[in-house]
């Protein structure tokens, strides 16, 4: 579960938008919309701390977000940031990628989930043998969302998961997620795609200065 | 046997070899032309000063002069790599500093008393500042070359850098990949050129020990051990700087700071 109370971001001394309070609690599939520029994807990135928090309050399963816990919450986290492309590593590295850090020692890599995932989201199996750099935008975007459900982590961040995809790819990746969902996980994505809104159980819009709850 | 001195009127004519390079800076226009002149000239008059000036701490040969000038020459090397890197002096003055001087005074140390066999002549002029500048050219140079890619690498691709960061990796671990990339890049020429040393590359400190007068076999030795202490310290004095740097680049959350110039 993560409690967001009275959270302010800001870039460049300006605040994105008003204080803005809501909970993603265990078992939901919360999403964050907003026009472009509204700082969704700084709202996200603060949980992790990657972004500064200005204002408010982040608490992730009980433990306030603080420079001395931060480290903790993303050992707990997987995150799936907008931006995410590496060219020199096939598909199959970069789903094993978290796996080769310490906050995944000890944990096996769920390699049986992996076909099933793929067939979830209508990738072929042997995609997994291909560079990055040699697959579509909208099939890394795919790669990307399952590399980051392959954690089994408990708190799953998706920042714009669906930007590349077409309707009939977006409902595939709401049921997926859905099914994550259905596991006891808390999954907050920012994204503006009406299907996908539409697929969630909340939703936050950031209007600038005024926030509204669905 | 003793060195053939070489007269001016020499090295007038050697210099007349520039203009080689010069006609083609200027012929494909690359903007270096002056830039070659005023470091030639530089060049000159800095070795010039530099052997006027060494005569004299070679004759007074005391330690604490030794020393001394030692460490005016970390911190020439210090200025010199902040100079050439795309970071702000604040961020790198200081950790380049400790860096090359701990290196160099490790290694040179290493290589002066266990390797030479020097006891308490390690501070010889004679020996201790020539391992010390040998080493602290060749540290500048990889330093340079590394913490430039570091860091473009890092600018460049800083949503690698989050990612990781995100997923639970620690600052070390998030920036490993960065610190991987400087490390191939910086390296490969030195490992390349050790591997073709003495079939294709006669290094000038050989070339400079046999027209002193040494032996063949004595100056190939001293070779040999001038790579790997360059090397060596070469690779320690990045690490060294990277680690001790890294708080000015990273904040507590482990965030990038904006260093640039």
């Amino acid at each position: 579960m993560v409690v967001f109370e009275q959270v302010t971001v800001s870039f460049n001394g300006r605040e994105l938008f008003s204080p803005c309070s809501f909970v993603a609690g265990d078992g939901e599939l919360v999403c964050v919309a907003g026009a472009s520029g509204c700082g969704k994807s700084s709202l996200l990135k603060a949980v992790v701390g990657v972004v500064p928090v200005s204002g408010g309050s982040i608490d992730v399963d009980g433990v306030r977000l603080s420079q001395s816990t931060v480290h903790a919450i993303r050992m707990r986290t997987a995150w799936m940031g907008q931006e995410q492309y590496l060219p020199y590593k096939t598909v199959w590295e970069m789903l094993r990628l978290p796996y080769t850090l310490k906050a995944a020692r000890g944990a096996a890599f769920p390699e049986d989930d992996v076909p099933h995932m793929l067939d979830a989201l209508g990738l072929e199996r042997g995609i997994v043998d291909k560079n990055l750099n040699e697959i579509s935008g909208g099939q890394r975007q795919k790669v990307n969302i399952i590399a980051a459900l392959l954690q089994n982590r408990k708190l799953v961040i998706l920042d714009e998961p669906v930007s590349a995809l077409d309707d009939v790819s977006v409902g595939k990746v709401v049921s997926l997620l859905r099914k994550e969902r259905d596991k006891g996980k808390t999954l907050i994505a920012a994204s503006h795609d009406a299907a996908f809104i539409g697929g969630c159980d909340k939703v936050v819009v950031l209007e600038g200065i005024k926030k509204v709850v669905i | 046997m003793n060195t053939v001195d070489l007269s001016y009127w020499g090295l007038a004519v050697g210099l007349l070899l520039m203009l080689l390079p010069l006609y083609y800076l200027y012929k494909y226009k690359t903007g270096l032309v002056k830039a070659t002149v005023i470091g030639t000239l530089r060049m000159l008059l800095q070795l010039f000063l530099f052997g006027f000036y060494m005569k004299y701490i070679f004759l007074i040969d005391n330690p604490f002069v030794n020393v001394l000038w030692v460490m005016v020459m970390v911190a020439v090397a210090s200025e010199t790599a902040v100079t050439r890197s795309q970071v702000r002096r604040g961020a790198l003055y200081i950790p380049l500093f400790l860096g090359f001087s701990f290196t160099a005074l490790l290694i040179g140390f290493y290589f002066l008393i266990f390797v030479i066999g020097l006891g308490r002549d390690v501070f010889t002029a004679r020996y201790f500042i020539p391992v010390m500048g040998i080493l602290l050219g060749n540290m500048l140079s990889v330093n340079v070359i590394s913490l430039n890619t570091f860091f473009s690498g890092l600018g460049r691709e800083r949503q690698l850098y989050y990612y990781l960061l995100a997923n639970g990796a620690t600052v070390a671990e998030a920036r490993a990949p960065f610190v991987k990339e400087a490390l191939v890049k910086a390296f490969t020429p030195c490992i390349a050129n050790m591997a073709v040393m003495g079939l294709v590359a006669l290094p000038g400190t050989m070339i400079g020990q046999i027209l002193g007068g040494s032996a063949p076999d004595v100056a190939i030795k001293y070779q040999i051990m001038i790579a790997v202490i360059t090397f060596s310290a070469s690779m320690l004095s990045v690490m060294l700087t990277l680690r001790l740097s890294s708080g000015k680049i990273f904040d507590s959350w482990g965030r990038i700071k904006d260093i640039s110039k």
